[in-house]
């Protein structure tokens, strides 16, 4: 079929051999790509109740069938069994990887076992090459990247990698794309760092061709008229995520001093307008992508002048400006790059930063465990040295790196009701109070409290969705047919590996007609939607399959204690609320009352069919 | 009477008038603030007259403090 | 009439190169595509380089079978029949924006007069001039 390569790659670290799958006719129609592929093929491949860090749990990279091509806005997929919270995780980067992937001549390209010692792998379109990384280990990712690309002579072979944090098994480590791009979320380079898998290199010369290149052409040219006439996009492309700042500042949505408050007067000298008089210097973008959200600049003033960088996005600016309080623009870029090269996700390492320094004002942690570090919220030297820590798992670094709900457990005191984490996910920076429909999200995400998986505040604030009113961001009423049906889409749309920024601007309709003129495969909206709720159920029983329970949501005191600012102060994320919103979402889902899909649900899904194993041996 | 403006992000440069204070005649709508500020022929995604969300045809108050988003889509 | 470019507003999405690829292979590759960006300066920089129809094209010079012509409108171009394949037009170019694919010389001839690329840039980094003669 058109728009795929139609081949998987398989690599096996411990053998150090590889072999190619043809890609079953029957996946395409059945899950699309992206998350729907990743999902089958790992649901087959891990060995059921397999520890996360085990050589046999499977890293896939994913793409869909428009990557690669001129449809705009197209991220790749990165799926494993998560380190840190042991759940499905699905994570999603830009950049130029997966383009590449495909040009190789893949769809996907799974990797399993372990090498005996450190190796990077070098795939140049159906030639796979093992090589010793013993001189990489140890580098940070920017020096990985350059120092693998320099080898390799080709500028255009694009590599991903881990730092020292994904070599050391920090459970929020993260996989860096060149250049700046990451799959940041659940832990997924330190399933790199178990397979003592440094970095991947990846090219290739074969072109993907299209069904309809006439139609092709008409509906991309659509699709970028859609994203041009977007105020949404264009307030990406001008001022890049963190154009959210204000909104959720004066909401009381954002993670100030670990979500002890929704809003900051520091907020001003934190928004576009400080990063853009201050950092950025000229717009980046991912490939094929007109938006160019990336903002490419260099710190100019203060201790950390000099370093060329790129814009830090609205979750991390939440997450470092916001919870650990540190305001500068300088700072929070450098901070943010920090995290980057030691290969540390930015939300989850403000979130335990942030909790460690609560727990330290609280006198929860001992001064002989930070070793004489003055932790304070705003002081972003002590807060530079803690990262360190936490990426070589030194000192109390060693305890935050595996994960806030850990770390708290490690601590005791009562330390948990501030370790703020829902389903084990650190919580990013749009807190649930005074959003339903967003608590409701995090506790029912496939990877954990993620805002990805589901972004009600923006129905709740405007008072409509598509199926018409919205109830007001602290009412429950409508939030699990929203959440339900949000879920749904976004699942089918990230079978396309779509970027959410893209879909900012463009429309269901033109995602589906892109789809159908690239490959032939014309859904409806219905059938569109109901690949993405055969997704959803799918990793729902891969997660129950792994042991996942509902009781597990476990959300924070701190998020069932009223927010004490913003428009949305006095309002909290009760377990009255998390009750009942269960309920409504279980009965929408045509679950039962513990979360599991009914067998008259999977049928009517068709999830029975995928059952069986796509491949049988080597 | 005049209420309290803060225009946000790219919709600061479409504004036509960006000051703070607006004045307005007694009664008017969140769309005749919207008019008055250059942003009549835009629809703004979002908002927001001390602290709730409003439409176009709610009425302002004298010392309403008003806030204009442009979008709110997730990061 | 030539391509010019502003490599400040070039946001290294490939777009062009996308749109030349499929237009002159009918297949998305950008390293198909007549034209390349190059990244400089820890990725602050990214700068396409393109074909800028040579005063004194050395890639016409290289050729040994003639397959490579300057046109009255200034356009240097190859003939796929007459091309040999033997790569020493894209050892010659001065900007390495000659493809060697399949065994023959690809290079931009700025589709007739309505580049493809020019249209795919979202940012204007690269546009048309038209040029007055030295004549």
């Amino acid at each position: 079929m058109k728009g795929y390569m139609g081949k998987i790659l398989f690599v096996d670290l411990t053998s150090r051999t590889h072999w190619e799958r043809d890609l079953p006719d029957s996946m395409p129609g059945a899950l699309i790509g992206g998350k729907g592929f990743g999902i089958k093929l790992l649901y087959d491949l891990l060995p059921p109740g397999t520890d996360p860090l085990d050589p046999a749990n499977p890293l896939v990279f994913v793409s869909g069938p428009l990557t690669g091509t001129s449809a705009p806005s197209m991220r790749g997929c990165l799926v494993s069994k998560a380190p840190l919270n042991g759940m499905f995780d699905d994570s999603y980067f830009g950049g130029h990887f997966i383009q590449e992937v495909k040009y190789a001549g893949y769809d996907a390209i799974v990797v399993i076992g372990k090498a005996y010692s450190p190796v990077y792998l070098v795939i140049s379109d159906d030639r796979v090459e093992f090589r010793d990384a013993a001189h990489l280990w140890g580098l940070d990712t920017y020096e990985t990247c350059n120092s693998v690309k320099a080898g390799l002579g080709d500028a255009m072979f694009r590599v991903c990698c881990i730092g020292p944090a994904g070599e050391n098994l920090v459970k929020f480590a993260l996989v860096d794309f060149e250049p700046h791009r990451q799959a940041g979320r659940g832990g997924l380079g330190a399933v790199f760092g178990s397979k003592n898998l440094k970095a991947v290199a990846v090219r290739g010369d074969k072109g993907i061709e299209v069904a309809y290149p006439e139609s092709f052409t008409e509906v991309v040219s659509q699709a970028h008229k859609e994203l041009a006439d977007s105020g949404d996009t264009q307030e990406f492309a001008k001022c890049s995520s963190v154009s959210l700042l204000p909104f959720s500042n004066e909401f009381g949505f954002l993670p100030v001093r670990n979500f002890q408050d929704g809003s900051t007067a520091q907020a001003e000298s934190m928004n576009a307008a400080a990063h853009e008089s201050r950092v950025w210097m000229r717009h980046w973008a991912c490939a094929g992508c007109p938006i160019h959200c990336g903002k490419m600049g260099m710190i100019k003033r203060g201790p950390y002048a000099g370093a060329i960088c790129d814009n830090v996005e609205y979750e991390s600016v939440g997450l470092i400006g916001g919870n650990l309080a540190v305001n500068s623009v300088e700072a929070m870029a450098f901070i943010n790059q920090t995290c980057d090269k030691l290969g540390l996700d930015t939300i989850s390492t403000g979130g335990v930063v942030g909790f460690a320094i609560e727990a330290y004002e609280r006198g929860l942690i001992d001064e002989a465990s930070i070793g004489g570090l003055p932790l304070s919220f705003g002081d972003h030297k002590s807060i530079l040295e803690l990262i360190h820590q936490i990426a070589h798992r030194e000192g109390l670094g060693d305890l935050l790196a595996d994960g806030v709900v850990k770390a708290a457990e490690g601590l005791g005191n009562g330390t948990s009701g501030f370790a703020c984490a829902i389903q084990g996910l650190e919580t990013p920076a749009w807190g649930p109070r005074g959003s339903a429909g967003m608590g409701l999200a995090y506790i029912t995400g496939d990877r954990g409290g993620c805002h990805q998986r589901g972004f009600p505040i923006g129905y709740e604030t405007s008072g409509s969705w598509p199926k018409g009113e919205m109830a007001d961001g602290w009412r429950l009423d409508g939030k699990g047919e929203l959440v339900s049906w949000e879920q749904n889409l976004l699942a089918a749309l990230y079978s396309l590996t779509i970027c959410e920024f893209g879909r900012s601007g463009i429309s269901y309709d033109t995602y589906r007609s892109m789809l159908a003129a690239a490959t032939g495969l014309s859904l409806s909206e219905e059938e569109f939607l109901l690949v993405g709720e055969r997704i959803w159920n799918l990793i729902r029983l891969f997660n129950l399959r792994e042991g996942w329970t509902q009781d597990q949501a476990g959300v924070p005191q701190r998020f069932k204690e009223a927010l004490p600012s913003g428009v949305m102060k006095g309002h909290a994320f009760s377990d009255e609320d998390i009750a009942a919103l269960l309920e409504q979402y279980n009965a929408a889902r045509g679950w039962d009352d513990s979360g599991r899909p009914t067998s008259r649900t999977l049928g009517r899904l068709r999830v029975d069919e995928l059952m069986e194993p796509l491949f049988e041996g080597k | 009477m005049v209420v309290n403006v803060k225009i946000h992000g790219t919709l600061k440069d479409a504004a036509t008038n960006s000051c703070d204070r607006v004045e307005l005649a007694e009664g008017a709508t969140v769309s005749d603030l919207l008019a008055a500020v250059g942003l009549g022929c835009r629809t703004p995604a979002l908002v927001i007259a001390d602290g709730r969300a409003v439409g176009p045809s709610d009425c302002l108050a004298d010392g309403s403090q008003v806030s204009i988003f442009a979008r709110v889509s997730g990061g | 009439m030539r391509l010019y470019v502003d490599a400040s507003l070039c946001t290294e999405c490939r777009l062009c190169q996308l749109a030349c690829s499929f237009e002159k292979t009918g297949a998305f590759n950008p390293r198909h595509g007549l034209l390349r960006i190059d990244v400089r300066k820890s990725g602050l920089i990214s700068e396409p380089i393109v074909c800028v129809q040579c005063e004194n094209p050395l890639c016409v010079r290289a050729c040994v079978v003639g397959a490579i012509t300057k046109g009255d409108d200034g356009v240097v171009v190859i003939a796929p029949d007459k091309c040999v394949g033997c790569g020493r037009c894209a050892e010659a170019c001065l900007h390495d924006v000659i493809v060697m694919q399949e065994k023959k010389a690809r290079k931009c001839d700025l589709c007739n007069g309505s580049p493809k690329c020019v249209a795919a840039c979202p940012t204007r980094a690269l546009r048309i001039v038209e040029e007055v003669s030295q004549g």
